[in-house]
């Protein structure tokens, strides 16, 4: 049922496996991570994008977190926060309106590199106007 | 507006032919079990266990439709796709919304129509986040003194339409697992007839009976899995030799992949009285990606047809063995007695996702017809001695291959929006889609309660200058008499009158009436939002004739209609994307009943 659109990031991705991640019971990941003082360490946006996929986020939050069935991560409108750390937390514990709990079926530092992904998706990538009557349509972003 | 109407019918030899006064008719075709005679109301989801949507009103005709206007309105307070249509009993019109599934009891006696009562059901709030295509729900079924209806969390209750109190709630699926439920129930005798949702999650799709009066469970059947568990007995007699066997449901799986593996139960159900069989479809198999479920993946994709009483399995027709498009097969099944060949025959017409129509014994699942009525291009027809669909090996996905310019799109040549039927005119009234995808399926694993898919299709607008059509379909010989060419997808149902008028919406928001023998558009008017659901008619206590059809754009294709890449929020602006990039420019998200008359006149005349 679902439509998935903008397939070309995705389509150039390799398919992770996964198998020795399911099942995996990571205690750790019970205790929430300190507060960074400062950045955090960069990390592969290649690693984030890959797990994006494999762990199925992209089939709920669409390919590169456009929305589907669930919201869009690329439109700066951060619910829970949008800290790096807020995003880990919203995977990590899951959200009250659908979102799973993440911890305890994948690695922490795996939901680590998902964060830092889905942090930076919103990067340039909001819209505030869209014009239909222009001859091939205009969108106005924000600039951030 | 683009009409392009295509009177076939006098070409086709045999099919059909013209009355006295010039009116296309398919003779001798009638409604199976129609509505009470002289019925005014609108009790069950499709009006009558044929599901036909057709009524006896005629004060609305085809002559004096273009006096139709707007009587009065009703906003439900929820922005969703509001797919599903009202019921009306007693001067009471009863709307139930999407998530969170509120109902409203409408006293239609009074001025205003003011409220009876108002229900907001307990419905867990994560169930938003796990149903795939919007939070619809797609209606109640009335009897007994009982509104029953289904809340997305997998619970069905039954409502005290005095009062408004709830009578029962029994929980039914399982959110832990990403089971939801969006169908509407059917009441057969005192049972109420459910199934499930979630086949993008790795369910394990099911049907159930409850008991109308306590919401026990009677019996549920699955759809994948054992026969004790899909209640396959002695008395299961498939027509064609290959779904004859022990455990099919399990071992034409790999091992225990029928655990996760679909075949959920999210469309309409018709009932045959005299057989006392239900009829519904099975959704796709779980994962979409097919390299992980080689085998023919019963019963997925399949009509079924169960005892009543006891959920037995009696035969069952697959149309998409081993689905590679993620053609579910839930479309609803009209019963009808019709003429095929020389001999009338009691039959089951279905127009499935995968874009063929067929015509069905719906005695033993024989399949009489099967023709395409969308452009496709995936298979070159339906070989009748085996009831398999022949396959273009180019159009098969596969894992890691990117498969282009497959026809229909996993949209379907047809959705949820339910087709019609007229006794009058023999003909059905279907709405149709017209998109294409090219498809790349992945390995996907298993995680519970999220999605379990496994492939990136991207889709776009199919062959010609048109994403939907309203076709008139002749299933006595599998040919489309007219159409009318929309530039979206046809996302809402049909009603068809004894005025001879056809009623349905379009996702960029216009409520049409159209000559049920022409095709010709007599009337049409611009609603509040997308129409994704289904037009009703009844009488009101004022002798008057109504039509009444939510607006509400949503439910998959139309719910990321702001702007066409995924929004929450329902003010938002978004970018543009690939599949319907100019329908955010006609309509945006709504939730109102309109409701029409002659003149919109509301009240004694």
């Amino acid at each position: 049922m679902i439509p998935l659109r903008y397939l070309a990031t995705l389509a150039a991705m390799s398919v992770v496996a996964v198998s020795a991640a399911f099942g995996v019971r990571d205690a750790r990941v019970s205790v929430a991570p300190q507060q960074p003082a400062t950045a955090p360490a960069p990390v592969p946006p290649s690693e984030g994008a890959r797990l994006f996929v494999a762990y199925n986020c992209a089939d709920c939050h669409g390919p590169d977190g456009v929305g589907l069935m669930a919201p869009s991560l690329q439109d700066g409108r951060w619910r829970f926060g949008g800290s790096e750390e807020d995003v880990y937390r919203s995977i990590a514990d899951g959200r009250p309106e659908g979102m799973p709990r993440w911890s305890g079926m994948i690695p922490a530092d795996h939901i680590r590199k998902l964060s830092a992904y889905v942090r930076g998706l919103d990067d340039g990538k909001d819209v505030t106007t869209m014009s239909f009557v222009s001859k091939q349509g205009t969108v106005d972003r924000p600039g951030h | 507006m683009r009409l392009a109407i295509v009177a076939s019918c006098v070409l086709a030899v045999g099919a059909c032919t013209s009355d006295s006064g010039g009116r296309v008719v398919v003779a001798g075709a009638r409604i199976a079990f129609p509505a009470a005679p002289g019925s005014t109301e609108w009790t069950l989801p499709a009006r009558d266990y044929s599901n036909s949507r057709y009524s006896e009103l005629a004060d609305i005709t085809s002559s004096n439709v273009s006096q139709l206007r707007a009587a009065w309105t009703f906003s439900t307070g929820v922005l969703r796709g509001h797919e599903g249509q009202p019921l009306v009993v007693d001067n009471t019109m009863y709307i139930v919304t999407p998530y969170p599934n509120v109902a409203y009891a409408l006293d239609l006696t009074q001025p205003g129509m003011p409220l009876k009562w108002k229900f907001r059901p307990e419905n867990d709030q994560r169930a938003q986040g796990l149903a795939c295509c919007d939070v619809v729900n797609r209606g109640a079924s009335f009897a007994d003194g009982k509104l029953v209806y289904n809340l997305l969390d997998g619970h069905t209750v039954a409502v005290d339409v005095v009062t408004g109190k709830q009578l029962w709630r029994t929980k039914m699926g399982d959110i832990e697992r990403g089971e939801t439920i969006t169908m509407a129930p059917l009441i057969v005798k005192d049972m109420v007839i459910v199934g499930s949702s979630g086949g993008e999650m790795g369910v394990r799709g099911w049907v159930a009976a409850l008991d109308l009066t306590s919401g026990k469970e009677r019996w549920r059947a699955y759809n994948v899995g054992p026969d004790a568990d899909v209640k396959v007995t002695e008395r299961f007699k498939p027509f064609y030799e290959h779904d004859r066997g022990t455990n099919l449901a399990a071992t034409s799986w790999p091992k225990d992949a029928w655990k996760l593996g679909g075949g959920v139960v999210w469309g309409w159900i018709s009932y045959d009285l005299d057989l006392n069989l239900i009829y519904y479809g099975t959704a796709n198999p779980g994962p979409w990606n097919q390299d992980q479920r080689p085998g023919d993946n019963k019963w997925t994709c399949a009509i079924m047809a169960r005892d009543a009483d006891t959920g037995e399995l009696r035969w069952v027709y697959q149309q998409t063995p081993h689905d590679l498009w993620d053609y579910d097969g839930v479309n609803e099944n009209i019963l009808v007695d019709l003429t095929v060949g020389d001999s009338t025959r009691e039959a089951l017409v279905h127009f499935d996702r995968n874009g063929f129509a067929y015509t069905l014994d719906r005695a033993t699942g024989e399949v009489l017809v099967a023709q395409a009525f969308v452009p496709m291009n995936w298979s070159s027809g339906v070989d009748l001695k085996t009831g398999r669909p022949n396959v273009d090996p180019s159009k098969a996905t596969k894992q890691d291959v990117l498969v282009k310019n497959i026809c229909p799109s996993l949209e379907g040549g047809k959705n949820q929006q339910p087709a019609a039927f007229s006794p009058n005119t023999g003909l059905f009234y279907v709405p149709t889609i017209n998109l294409c995808m090219d498809y790349l399926g992945r390995a996907v694993a298993y995680f519970p309660g999220t999605p379990y898919i496994g492939a990136l299709p991207t889709e776009y607008g199919g062959p010609g200058d048109y994403k939907g059509e309203f076709i008139a379909w002749d299933a006595s010989t599998g040919k489309k008499i007219w159409g009318i060419k929309e530039q979206f997808p046809v996302w809402g149902g049909a009603l068809v009158t004894a005025g001879n008028v056809v009623f349905y919406g379009t996702l960029d928001g216009w409520f049409k009436a159209v000559d049920a023998s022409s095709g010709a558009v007599l009337w049409q008017f611009k609603v509040g939002s997308g129409v994704v659901g289904n037009p009703v008619t009844y009488r009101g206590p004022d002798g008057r004739q109504y039509i009444a059809v939510y607006a509400g754009v949503g439910g998959d294709m139309g719910y990321l209609v702001a702007g066409d890449v995924g929004s929450s929020l329902h003010f938002d602006v978004r970018e543009r994307g690939t599949t319907l990039p100019d329908l955010a420019r006609y309509t945006s998200w709504g939730g109102m009943l309109f409701v029409f008359s002659l003149d919109g006149a509301v009240g004694p005349r």
